[in-house]
């Protein structure tokens, strides 16, 4: 046994010498030893410099998104210029960016890593089903005006790309509890570690939120995600996103009249996303991507209703593999040229919409490219395009073309000019619905995608040290061949590419960080839609304003005050147009307490004050004062 | 005349013996001057043996000449029996041993870093000036070095966090007093490998800049990631100790390669082999280096600042007389 003892005892002392070394010896790795050092800051990971951008970018940080107090992931797009965001019930957030939307915007792309999560049901993106967090999100960048060049078909008015935060970091075990003066209640927990090579991370929150007042739009929600990341050598990161979520989302017509057609009942909504991605960094200048993605929704609701035989099958269910691979790389000292392929694979099951048992497919194939060239100092030149090719809507090219003009580091003018189009989704090819026997919808068929020429004016500069940072820009948009998919009036609705609009726009943004603990935020839009039909004309708000100032001080107190303001307007389909101006005013205040050196409880109030009380989609969905609480711990 | 014969070979006997005197203290004075130095390394060490050759190749025509040792057989018999005049250690492993052998000639110890020093270096950067036989050539850039290149880098600094475990802590008294006269506000944050994820997060959110120390407790290529990412979240740019480093995602730094610190050292021994005694207070700071920037992760927060070579121009006019 003793003898047992000490050969057990030597060989720990030799395990825990082997770990010194190692130490040590990483450490003169560190110095002499440069190669061996994997790039953790690589260029996947950083943005583009704003005044080097070609397109119109915000960024919202995880220092801004905590600051402006936001409670779930679509507040935070408040802050965004031009974007508008809604409730068509409130368990059915809308985030569109310069109107001619319904409560499913199918303007704007949502990507998660670099992974797409559109839906191929509706089109957009539904975000009650969103399979992330906020407290998981590291980063998001809107890239404002279409993008089909870098994003392929759907980047049509926006995209919205959202980073996560890399396991690594914090790695922290906590929770959360927030409750609310509407009885809405949420749950937060995670838990993070690293073994070796690979870090991890796993969340699980669950909520209850009771929505509007006096509409019948509870929602029950639980989610389980998590992020992998595996540094396989100095070269190569492989992640691995999971999320599965399952949700009871309480619906009924608030129009009594439409009440017995559309009674009270609970949907039972679920999804599920895995994400694998591989990252190889060559070189510092040199990066291969690739991700494997699929997403899948189900949605089961089946209830009866008076005079019909039948029960009424609104059940539908989605799935949508998506496979990319980017290649990224300096061709010489003053081009740079990124290229890739990518794929597509859909299956919408959906016998209310499309009047079939049958699940309905689409695949898609796209190949792009684009170059940035730097003339000299002063002019850099970007030049791309996307060819993409659509079982729906056949080939479909996008260009895009840009000039910036850097008369000094701090300052940037560009001008661009591009083409993007938006496929048409299964749902509105094949949608074919009837209430009995009685025929509400029809597609024309052969649908064509939709299209949108746009041109912007923009400057961006920095000022005060860099410290603040200003971006202004004009842009004219021309819609063609949009795709007409709510009912105006009654009788049978024809689905066909009659509608087109254009847009022209002025948006501005600043942003000023005096220093660590201030921050300071706004935005404004102005958005005028003409050469359109009277429903589109008023589908976005003429203006749109937020600002938000946030301070910290020294004993680890913070407070943010946010403004936001959106002039009146019209969803398509809404039951309540024009949806009257949005006011609200967020109050925030939060205490970190820290204790045993590494353990922190924060407490954090927030307010929203609905100024205007506006009733959003439906007459009863009246904005209210909300109060919030939350108490978070984390253990580091 | 019988006397004057005698009076010539006693005077021929003197002036031979005088002559062989002399010829002897000649080619003793010659066999000093061709100074023998040992030098210790771990021949299996790829960056040691670079650096040995660097100083070969420098010090060629010189009448340095170098017996190797291995630092892993080594031995006071082993040093002694070539009456060395130098003892020149590359191997961070020998350090203690040669400490504890008391050697009476100067034992110059390289490629080390200033953590590693203290152990064997306990008054490091308070010691006086006497004559100390060890001698730390560091790794390490001296700290108004580094708090120049911040000046540079990011103009409006006012807080520079640094993390430390207790092995850097005489580097931070040092850094602070060096700090105070450019107005720079030192945020130092004890931490160890438990709490460095909380006190990364602390000093990120509060610091304008983080200053790297080569501290393994808190850099090595396993904490790296997640000190880089955190630093990278709350817009902090970190001033990194070497090029892989700075490689990996730190915005620049003042570092030293193997070259240019084997410039030095070989200079040193010149000096010493002209007769010029080695005074240090123990703690040799690398004299040549150069700047290293990461563009993309500068341009990435909005800081510009010059090239590498003009900032590099730059912190060398400062220091010259």
């Amino acid at each position: 046994m003793d003898t047992l003892f000490k050969k057990y005892k030597r060989l720990i002392c030799i395990a825990l010498a082997n770990v010194v070394n190692t130490t040590h010896a990483a450490q003169y790795d560190l110095f002499f030893n440069a190669d061996s050092i994997p790039i953790v800051l690589s260029a996947s990971r950083l943005p583009q410099p704003q005044t080097e951008a070609p397109t119109t970018v915000t960024i919202l940080d995880r220092t801004l998104i905590e600051a402006s107090g936001a409670t779930t992931v679509t507040e935070i797009f408040r802050l965004v210029p031009g974007m508008q965001v809604g409730y068509a019930r409130g368990n059915f957030p809308v985030v569109a960016y310069q109107g001619l939307t319904s409560e499913f915007p199918q303007g704007v792309q949502v990507m998660i890593d670099g992974a797409s999560v559109y839906s191929p049901l509706f089109g957009g993106v539904q975000w009650s089903l969103l399979p992330i967090e906020i407290e998981d999100i590291e980063q998001i960048e809107i890239i404002r005006g279409p993008n089909s060049v870098s994003f392929g078909a759907n980047a049509f008015q926006s995209v919205i790309n959202i980073t996560t935060t890399n396991s690594a970091q914090p790695a922290y075990s906590g929770g959360s509890l927030q409750i609310s003066n509407d009885q809405s209640k949420r749950i937060f927990m995670r838990t993070s570690g690293s073994l070796n090579n690979i870090d991890y991370r796993v969340s699980y929150a669950d909520n209850k939120n009771e929505g509007y007042n006096n509409l019948n739009d509870d929602l029950k929600r639980q989610h389980v995600s998590s992020r992998l990341d595996y540094r396989i050598d100095k070269h190569q990161l492989l992640q691995i996103n999971l999320s599965a979520l399952d949700s009871l989302r309480q619906t009924e017509n608030p129009i009594s009249a439409l009440l017995v057609f559309d009674p009270k009942r609970n949907r039972n909504e679920s999804s599920q996303f895995t994400q694998i991605k591989w990252d190889y960094q060559i070189t510092p200048e040199e990066l291969i991507k690739t991700n494997v993605s699929f997403i899948h929704t189900d949605a089961k609701d089946k209830y009866s209703v008076p005079f019909l035989a039948n029960k009424i099958d609104i059940t539908s269910e989605s799935t949508r593999w998506n496979a990319d691979l980017e290649h990224s790389f300096r061709l010489n000292p003053s081009n740079r040229l990124v290229w890739g392929v990518g794929a597509t694979y859909e299956t919408v099951y959906s016998p209310f919409r499309i009047n079939t048992e049958q699940t309905k497919s689409n695949q898609r194939y796209r190949l792009f490219s684009n170059i940035e060239t730097k003339i000299n100092p002063q002019f850099v030149f970007n030049g791309g395009a996307v060819i993409e090719y659509d079982d729906i809507s056949g080939n479909q090219f996008s260009p895009r073309a840009s000039l910036i003009y850097l008369p000094s580091v701090q300052h940037a003018f560009r001008l661009s000019a591009t083409q993007a189009f938006r496929t048409p989704g299964l749902t509105e090819e094949y949608r074919s619905s009837f209430f009995g026997t009685l025929e509400l919808e029809r597609s024309a068929g052969n649908l064509d995608a939709e299209t949108i020429r746009s041109a912007e004016f923009g400057y961006h500069g920095l000022f005060l040290n860099n410290l603040l940072n200003a971006d202004i820009r004009y842009f004219h948009n021309k819609y063609e061949k949009l795709i007409n998919t709510e009912l105006p009036e009654p009788g049978l609705q024809i689905i066909d590419n009659q509608g087109s609009a254009t847009i022209n726009g002025l948006e501005f943004e600043v942003n000023y960080r005096p220093n660590k603990f201030t921050i300071f935020h706004t935005g404004y839009a102005f958005t005028d839609i003409s050469r359109t039909t009277s429903t589109l004309k008023d589908s976005a708000p003429k203006h749109n304003f937020n600002f938000l100032v946030s301070q910290r001080y020294r004993q680890q107190w913070q407070t943010s005050i946010a403004y936001y303001y959106m002039s009146e307007m019209e969803y398509l389909g809404g039951q309540n147009n024009p949806q009257s101006k949005f006011q609200r005013l967020d109050l925030n205040i939060s205490k970190t307490l820290t204790f045993n050196a590494n353990n922190e409880l924060n407490i954090t109030l927030k307010t929203q004050v609905a100024l205007d009380k506006n009733t959003d989609f439906h007459s009863q969905a009246a904005a209210d004062n909300r109060i919030f609480l939350q108490v978070e711990y984390r253990a580091y | 005349m019988r006397i004057k014969v005698e009076q010539n070979s006693l005077w021929n006997t003197i002036l031979c013996r005088a002559i062989v005197i002399a010829a002897s203290l000649l080619f003793a004075t010659s066999s000093v001057y061709a100074s023998t130095n040992i030098i210790i390394y771990d021949e299996k060490s790829a960056y040691q043996t670079k650096f040995y050759q660097y100083l070969i190749n420098k010090t060629n025509h010189s009448n340095i000449k170098f017996i190797t040792l291995n630092s892993s057989t080594l031995s006071k018999q082993q040093i002694t029996q070539h009456t060395p005049s130098l003892v020149i250690n590359l191997d961070k492993k020998s350090p203690q041993q040669l400490v504890d052998l008391k050697l009476k000639i100067p034992v110059l110890h390289t490629l080390l870093t200033n953590a590693d020093s203290t152990k064997y270096l306990k008054c490091q950067f308070s010691c006086k000036v006497k004559n100390r036989k060890h001698h730390f050539f560091v790794l390490d850039q001296p700290p108004n070095r580094q708090l120049a290149l911040i000046k540079l880098v990011k103009p409006n600094t006012k807080n520079i966090g640094v993390i430390y475990s207790k092995k850097t802590s005489n580097q931070v008294t040092l850094l602070e007093q060096t700090a105070r006269h450019l107005s720079f506000n030192i945020k130092p944050f004890l931490t160890n490998s438990d709490t460095l994820g909380f006190k990364i997060n602390d000093m990120a959110k509060s610091s304008d800049v983080l200053l790297a120390f080569s501290d393994d407790v808190i850099y090595n290529p396993t904490t790296l990631p997640q000190i880089l990412l955190t630093s990278y979240r709350y817009r902090t740019p970190v001033i990194g100790f070497s090029k892989g480093f700075i490689k990996a995602g730190a915005v620049a730094g003042v570092v030293s390669n193997l070259n240019q610190l084997a410039t030095q050292l070989s200079e040193a021994l010149l000096d010493f082999d002209d007769g010029q005694a080695i005074i240090s207070s123990g703690t040799i700071y690398p004299k040549y280096f150069s700047v290293i920037s990461n563009r993309r992760v500068a341009n990435s927060l909005n800081l510009r600042f010059p090239s590498d070579s003009a900032l590099t121009t730059t912190l060398n006019s400062r220091e010259s007389p």
